[in-house]
């Protein structure tokens, strides 16, 4: 048997395949579905992102809440217990117009500890 | 061979260009032209399968679409494909071995016994496709191939990623062994076969 006899057997036997008709369709019916579930997967993928952010910010909003709530309470019994303190002393100096002196004196010291104050106690000045 | 080599390295610039000026379709269009045939020959001899090649020639495809924004220029597109489409077909027949390890076996040597006897007139190319069947993986694969792909040796190499030489070589291998099957299966009168064949 010769080699040509080989080869002109096998060229006969080894056609090559074509390739279906429906095989265009095919692929792009799977790309679109492919890019429609990929445009899903993101989509749900930002919107995780998202909700991920705004529960992350509302938390903080919470804790900062919380905290001015907390300096408030603090500073206003802080604020009484030294105006108790003070009063009679500045009676001394200033007479009948001692509370009016005390309440001005403490309007001062919170507007100067609200100003200088660092945060997060006074989120509202951010 | 350097112009073909150079007309293909243009085509190449020209999808490339397609894809930087964003159009991904008319680049992908472009390249399923070119490789889509090649791609499915590529599958349906290494899988022996035609659904199973069609389906995985279509994820191959698939993956390219999927890929071609990331495509960065190292490798020939032919070269970048055909890696792609061997992988698939590499995955989906450990996938099928693992499937179907038994059936496998026992249909071996269901086939191996029936050819045993020497083939009829009515299914000798039957009978030939079966001894190229049984020829070593390697072997049975470039010949298939050869063939497919017109006799190109370097389409073959292109296919495989092997040098031509590798591919000769291998070439040379797979007759000489499929010769001595032939031979060893009584079927060594081609010019017989040749005569009745339709």
């Amino acid at each position: 048997m010769s080699d040509n006899e080989l080869d002109a057997e096998l060229a006969q036997v080894l056609q090559p395949p074509r390739v279906p008709a429906d095989f265009r369709a095919r692929l792009t019916a799977a790309i679109t579905a492919v890019d429609a579930a990929a445009q899903a997967a993101a989509t749900a993928r930002l919107q995780r992102e998202y909700e991920s952010q705004c529960g992350a910010l509302a938390a903080d909003h919470r804790r900062r809440q919380r905290l001015a709530i907390a300096a408030l309470v603090v500073g206003g019994l802080l604020a009484v217990s030294i105006a108790q303190a003070l009063l009679p002393w500045l009676r001394l100096g200033f007479g009948s117009y001692a509370s009016l002196v005390l309440t001005f004196g403490v309007l001062a010291a919170g507007v100067g500890f609200t100003l200088n104050w660092p945060s997060p106690l006074v989120p509202w000045l951010e | 061979m350097a112009s073909v080599a150079g007309r293909v390295r243009t085509d190449d610039d020209g999808v490339v260009e397609w894809l930087r000026a964003g159009l991904r379709e008319r680049a992908f269009g472009a390249l399923l032209d070119r490789y889509e045939a090649k791609v499915y020959r590529l599958c349906c001899a290494m899988l022996r399968d035609a659904t199973l090649a069609q389906d995985v020639a279509q994820e191959s495809w698939v993956r390219v679409w999927r890929a071609l924004d990331g495509y960065d220029g190292r490798a020939s597109f032919s070269t970048w494909i055909y890696t792609i489409a061997r992988n698939r077909c590499r995955t989906a027949l450990e996938r099928r071995r693992a499937q179907q390890a038994v059936i496998d076996a026992e249909a071996t040597a269901d086939d191996v016994a029936a050819t045993a006897d020497a083939p009829t007139a009515d299914d000798r190319a039957a009978a030939l496709r079966r001894l190229v069947d049984q020829l070593p993986e390697r072997y049975r694969l470039a010949l298939t191939l050869y063939y497919y792909e017109e006799r190109s040796v370097g389409e073959v190499a292109e296919l495989l990623a092997l040098p031509e030489g590798t591919v000769k070589v291998t070439l040379h291998r797979a007759r000489a062994a499929l010769r001595g099957m032939l031979q060893h299966q009584g079927m060594n009168d081609v010019r017989q076969w040749l005569e009745e064949l339709p």
